[in-house]
């Protein structure tokens, strides 16, 4: 176990450089985590400024992960780190890349508000959309506490919450189902919501892929692609 | 400057015993014939007594606490006695410091906002309970973590990051997006920082509760003035036509009952004005309650036109300290609340009595009943639960603001049972000192001052 060995460098400039780079990743993930929050606010309350502002945002997200990469990049050329500096700093890009497809997945579902605004709201089960997204960006907020404090049983919880997720996202789509049977006419606005499902449920799977980086760090094993025992016999071993 | 050559005083009185004892030895060697293996043997005993003693120190220093320093003679006495002495000593000053720093830590840990201590990198120093429970802090794992990794929301990150922290940023809690929080953050000497972290979820409720309020009233007294111009609006080109006022008596009558109700709820919210604006009115009155219930005896009477049986259990002499206006605005109010929301046939009954703890009024009805989700809301300035039909009995929704403000200044409390479709009670309780102690029951005390 050498959870934090990157902290007793010789250098301390080297040491505030890993914290740092780790810290604007947790800032771009407070970004993307608000992004999912006000993007499924945009969809239920169909606010099409807010959906608009999640937009002209989801450029942020996409700056931060090119500066975040090039920091990145600097690090490895200059400090050439070693084990658990390596796998932080591997960890941080592998995040980055997951981040920004949060924040792209939330862009889509801004993107449904302002379709879904202009059209006549009823039958589509909006309200448990606003269950799910909020169920989701727990999730991603769980996977960045992890990441933060480096705690390996938060991440085996996130893993385990994708399943909640999962059979949420199911029973969702059999009711937008039986919306779209029960009325053709609502087959537009339904698809749009749809698309919104989607879009959350992939945002609970990169929670859960930040949560296999945690793992990645703290352990230096690799959980991907584990079923959720084989991945927690793994992460406690 | 010659004498640091010189061997200091103590050095020569140890000298001179190690050289008395190897020369009684010697003495004794020379009488045996074995002069230098005696004098071999002394001074290999004199080295080993020495490093046993020295060992014994070293243990000693590694687990002070475990092992005892043992009683000794000569120069090694006089050096475990001086180290027991400097760990008293220490012992000592560290239990006082302990105590500073508990004390320090339990004042700020009774204040109500959360402190955390930051380092010069934002790395979390310390922290109090306040701010454990408002931002999810963890004991032990979270101190040297850095605080803008753990509060990740935007708005926050921002201002971690200005220069200048000049006012305050509020956000949602990281752990519960209902909580409303204000950050406050104070630089202080060697790049530390410190964070205040306040709940202002109840401010911020509180605003919205105004700005609903000026909503509503606003909305509660354009609706009759709409009626009123709309009437207006036509009448105005009949009668310069030269039609004549016969034809307009229906809509006289529902103009009038228009102005009342505006009269209406413009009187309420004067009440509710007064009411709050708490003049505190040091007399107060003996009030003849069961003259004043009477009296409300009849208005409900006169109200249920004999579709309700209403039934009135009055304890006689029991009086009450207070001001009449408000306290019999509470018994009219919620009487006649009772009289509106009961269906035909429904059975109102009003008890007023005394006991140990003071005097009760209830008012229980056989009506629709409340949900349990609108009883802690059922006091608010024109909160209804079904608005149409509360407008269709000409209710101004202020009734219940009313009575509750008003039982305040009686230093009165009410509680509310009720079951959907079954009935409610609205029990008004007044303490014992609002009592007039010539009432019937004698264990009544008298009223101070």
């Amino acid at each position: 176990m050498s959870t934090l060995s990157y902290r007793s460098h010789i250098s301390s400039q080297y040491n505030s450089e890993l914290e740092d780079v780790r810290q604007r990743v947790l800032a771009m993930g407070g970004l993307v985590e608000q992004q999912i929050i006000e993007a499924t606010r945009a969809l239920v309350e169909s606010d099409t400024e807010l959906a608009e502002q999640v937009s002209r945002n989801d450029l942020r997200v996409n700056q931060l992960e090119v500066q975040i990469d090039e920091e990145c990049s600097g690090i490895l050329a200059r400090r050439q780190p070693t084990a658990g500096d390596l796998r932080l700093v591997y960890a941080v890009v592998k995040t980055i890349t997951d981040l920004e497809r949060i924040g792209d997945e939330a862009e889509k579902i801004a993107r449904m508000a302002v379709d879904l605004a202009s059209q006549e709201r009823t039958g589509a089960p909006l309200v448990e959309v606003g269950h799910l997204s909020r169920h989701v960006s727990q999730m991603v907020h769980d996977a960045l506490d992890a990441f933060a404090r480096m705690d390996v049983d938060a991440a085996l919880a996130v893993a385990r919450e994708d399943l909640a997720v999962d059979r949420e996202y199911e029973a969702l789509m059999r009711q937008c189902i039986t919306f779209m049977m029960e009325d053709p006419r609502t087959i537009r606005r339904v698809l749009d919501v749809i698309w919104s499902v989607r879009a959350l449920e992939r945002i609970g799977d990169h929670a859960r892929n930040i949560s296999e980086y945690v793992i990645y760090f703290v352990k230096g094993k690799d959980v991907r692609h584990l079923g959720l025992e084989a991945m927690e016999r793994e992460a406690r071993s | 400057m010659s004498r640091a050559w010189l061997p200091s005083p103590d050095l020569l009185r140890q000298i001179v015993q190690l050289l008395l004892r190897v020369g009684l030895a010697a003495a004794f060697g020379a009488w045996i014939g074995f002069l230098w293996p005696t004098i071999a043997a002394t001074l290999l005993l004199s080295l080993i007594i020495h490093l046993r003693y020295l060992t014994r120190l070293r243990s000693w220093l590694n687990t002070p606490k475990q092992v005892d320093l043992p009683l000794a003679d000569g120069i090694w006495g006089e050096v475990y006695d001086g180290l027991l002495n400097l760990q008293k000593r220490n012992r000592k000053r560290k239990r006082k410091l302990a105590a500073i720093l508990a004390e320090f830590q339990a004042s700020t840990e009774a204040l109500p906002d959360g402190a955390v201590v930051l380092g010069p990198n934002g790395e979390i120093v310390w922290f109090n309970t306040a701010a454990q429970a408002l931002l999810g802090l963890r004991v032990q794992q979270d101190v040297g973590l850095r605080i803008a990794n753990l509060v990740r929301k935007p708005v926050f990150t921002e201002y971690f990051s200005r220069d200048d922290y000049s006012g305050e940023v509020e956000c949602d809690s990281p752990i519960n997006a209902d909580t409303m929080l204000s950050f406050r953050i104070i630089p202080y000497g060697n790049g530390q920082r410190l964070m205040i972290v306040r709940d202002v979820s109840d401010l911020r409720r509180l605003e919205t509760a105004r700005r609903d309020f000026v909503a509503n009233a606003s909305h509660e007294l354009r609706t009759p003035l709409t009626v009123l111009r709309g009437y207006l609006d036509v009448m105005e080109p009949e009668t310069r036509k030269g039609g004549s006022l016969h034809d307009w008596t229906s809509p006289m009558s529902e103009m009038r009952a228009q102005a009342a109700r505006m009269e209406a709820l413009i009187n309420d919210l004067l009440k509710l004005a007064r009411l709050e604006a708490n003049i505190i009115n040091t007399r107060q009155d003996l009030l003849d309650v069961p003259r004043m219930l009477a009296r409300t005896h009849e208005q409900a009477k006169t109200m249920s036109k004999g579709q309700h049986r209403i039934e009135f259990d009055i304890e006689p002499e029991l009086r009450l300290y207070g001001r009449d206006s408000e306290t019999q605005s509470v018994f009219t109010n919620l009487v006649s609340n009772a009289v509106q929301y009961t269906p035909q046939g429904g059975i109102i009954n009003v008890r007023w009595w005394g006991d140990d703890s003071g005097a009760h009024f209830s008012v229980a009805d056989t009506g629709i009943g409340i949900a349990e989700k609108d009883l802690p809301r059922l006091t608010e300035r024109f909160y209804r639960v079904d608005t149409g039909r509360s407008r269709a009995t000409g209710g101004t929704g202020l009734g219940l603001s009313i009575v509750k403000h008003a039982l305040e200044h009686l230093d009165g409390k009410l509680s509310i049972e009720s079951e959907l479709g079954v009935g409610t009670t609205f029990t008004c309780s007044f303490p014992i000192h609002r009592v007039h102690a010539g009432s019937q029951r004698n264990e009544l005390r008298a009223p101070i001052g």
